[in-house]
């Protein structure tokens, strides 16, 4: 096959895994007649750099990916909640994976050895997180966690950093719809995790904590064990996830403390509790469930009072300050590593532009808004003693 | 009888950057009336856009608009492309966007034209082709077209030299191109 046939076919095939037509693409890549994308896909008419640049953009791949597709490696697996594929999910998972290839790619230019400290994941036992105790298990797992991070009282507050710098997870933020709060990966770049900026603070803690489990029993599980669903229609694997995130965020002893030090005459009021919820950066949901699990609270309130929903009405007006003022995107450690990659003369500016998703003309406000003057000059050193 | 002497004006290849600050400056006519432009086809088409001004106000740049009247657009196949990125090792190929691998090939092919970026990691390169002589930095780009401006340093002719040194360095190492065999 000659290289033109090569990318040609690689085109088509990329256009529709995404279920595009021709003249969709056509449009959106402003040819006049949709036969001259069916020209280039048929290896009849010779490509320019600069349409296949743009297919490149529209198909969410970089032009490398069609001139060198020899070096493409297998595509990486991704854990989502729940596994129906649709067109939305493979967009989202393109975009996840491209990133988890880019951050990699970043460690490498920056010669910084990828972090995979895999050491730090306890060894587990598969029957033991299958078995009838299971919950008591991941609690247990949790508890040890929390020690062997150093994650203190307030796990979350310092959770995604010590997964990305301590453990070399690589967190993606993205905006993605509703339907979608998170997902975890290990492909040849390492590990993974996906969550949806769109969440509010609290729930994105509880996905990061959650996929952090997924993560830590990787090897244990295959897709089916994971995705299988028991006769009440519940997923135990999602279930343990979500007990380990739980316990995660929400250490018993801190908790209980905390908790004691709120109760008056034998109740506790909902302002204290969402205070607590907030403390322990944790919506108002899991910490109820989780007081539940510590029987401090009455399984049956806690229906009660969610389906009041006057509760959450308090938690969500009590709370919308916390959201803060912008949303994460990608995550502060990947793009400082843009950043200096740029700034070392790495990367281009337009490579910059590529690795930060942006385009290229708002690559100077962007690099602004994380403190990167371009007319600085940042070769000042000093000399150390 | 008197001779008339024509005159040719330099052709310069203009990077993204170089094109949003030309427009920020608003010397952009002056530049183009004074020299031959040309802009290479992913840059025309997908990276310049807009600049922003004072307090992140947007202005639009619509280049498409101009091009074969104030400037040319030059192009090159994937082919091509792919051809001249295969000329750089990994680490350095990685460095560049496929706009700048365009404009450097095109650089490479016509020894007539020279390549203006403020971008180190394209100015480096520009070294690493061994086609010094043929960067010319956007002070040298405003001086040889009668313009005077307070420049920052990433547009000083003493910055595209540090990076066009280091490019030598990466070049006399023969750290980043492939022996040909």
């Amino acid at each position: 096959m000659t290289e033109k046939n090569k990318i040609a076919s690689l085109l088509k095939n990329e256009r529709e895994s995404l279920g595009l037509t021709l003249k969709e693409v056509s449009e959106k890549i402003g040819f006049a007649h949709y036969q001259t994308l069916s020209g280039i896909e048929s290896g009849e008419r010779e490509i320019k750099a600069w349409e296949l640049a743009k297919l490149a953009t529209i198909y969410g791949r970089d032009v490398d990916f069609f001139l060198q597709p020899e070096e493409r490696k297998k595509e990486a697996k991704i854990l989502w909640r729940n596994p129906e594929e649709n067109a939305k999910k493979k967009e989202i998972k393109r975009t996840f994976l491209t990133f988890c290839e880019k951050y990699k790619n970043l460690l490498e230019l920056l010669e910084e050895r990828q972090k995979e400290n895999k050491e730090l994941f306890l060894p587990l036992n598969k029957n033991n997180l299958l078995n009838q105790n299971s919950f008591e298990y991941v609690e247990k797992i949790a508890s040890d966690y929390l020690n062997l991070l150093q994650l203190g009282s307030r796990p979350a507050c310092s959770l995604a950093k010590i997964l990305e710098e301590k453990i070399g997870i690589k967190i993606i933020h993205l905006e993605l719809i509703p339907e979608f709060s998170g997902g975890s990966t290990f492909g040849e770049f390492g590990m993974a995790i996906l969550i949806n900026s769109n969440d509010a603070p609290w729930r994105r803690n509880y996905d990061l904590a959650h996929e952090f489990f997924h993560l830590t029993t990787w090897d244990y599980f295959s897709p089916e064990e994971i995705y299988k669903k028991d006769r009440q229609g519940k997923n135990r694997i999602e279930q343990l996830a979500d007990v380990f995130a739980s316990a995660f965020l929400l250490p018993e002893d801190e908790l209980r403390s905390e908790f004691k030090k709120r109760v008056e005459k034998n109740s506790i009021s909902y302002l204290n509790l969402i205070e607590i919820a907030r403390e322990f950066g944790v919506s108002i949901e899991a910490l109820l469930w989780r007081l539940v699990n510590l029987n401090l609270i009455k399984k049956d309130t806690v229906k009660g009072e969610l389906e009041k929903r006057s509760i959450k009405d308090f938690d969500k007006k009590f709370r919308h300050t916390d959201w803060g003022e912008e949303k994460p995107y990608l995550s502060s450690r990947y793009i400082s590593l843009a950043i200096k990659a740029f700034q070392m003369g790495k990367i281009s500016k337009a490579k910059f532009a590529e690795y930060v998703g942006k385009k290229f003309s708002e690559a100077t406000s962007f690099l602004k808004k994380y403190g990167y003057d371009e007319n600085e000059d940042y070769s000042v050193a000093y000399n150390i003693t | 009888m008197t001779k008339t002497r024509i005159i040719l004006l330099p052709i310069i290849l203009l990077d993204a950057d170089v094109i949003i600050d030309l427009h920020r400056f608003n010397i952009w006519n002056q530049i183009v009336t004074k020299n031959r432009i040309y802009i290479s086809s992913i840059i025309l088409r997908q990276e310049v856009y807009f600049y922003e001004g004072h307090n992140a106000v947007r202005h639009n740049i619509k280049l498409l608009k101009d091009a074969g009247l104030k400037f040319s657009e030059i192009s090159v196949s994937v082919t091509e492309l792919k051809k001249f990125s295969l000329q750089f090792d990994r680490v350095l190929e990685a460095e560049l966007h496929a706009g700048e691998k365009e404009a450097l090939k095109i650089m490479q092919d016509n020894n007539e034209i020279l390549f203006c970026t403020c971008d180190k990691a394209a100015i480096k390169a520009i070294a690493v082709l061994g086609k010094r002589e043929q960067g010319i930095s956007f002070e040298k780009l405003l001086k040889s077209s009668g313009i005077t401006k307070r420049l920052a340093f990433k547009h000083t002719e003493k910055y595209f030299k540090k990076y066009l040194n280091e490019g030598s360095i990466i070049r006399i190492q023969s750290y980043s191109i492939k022996r040909q065999k």
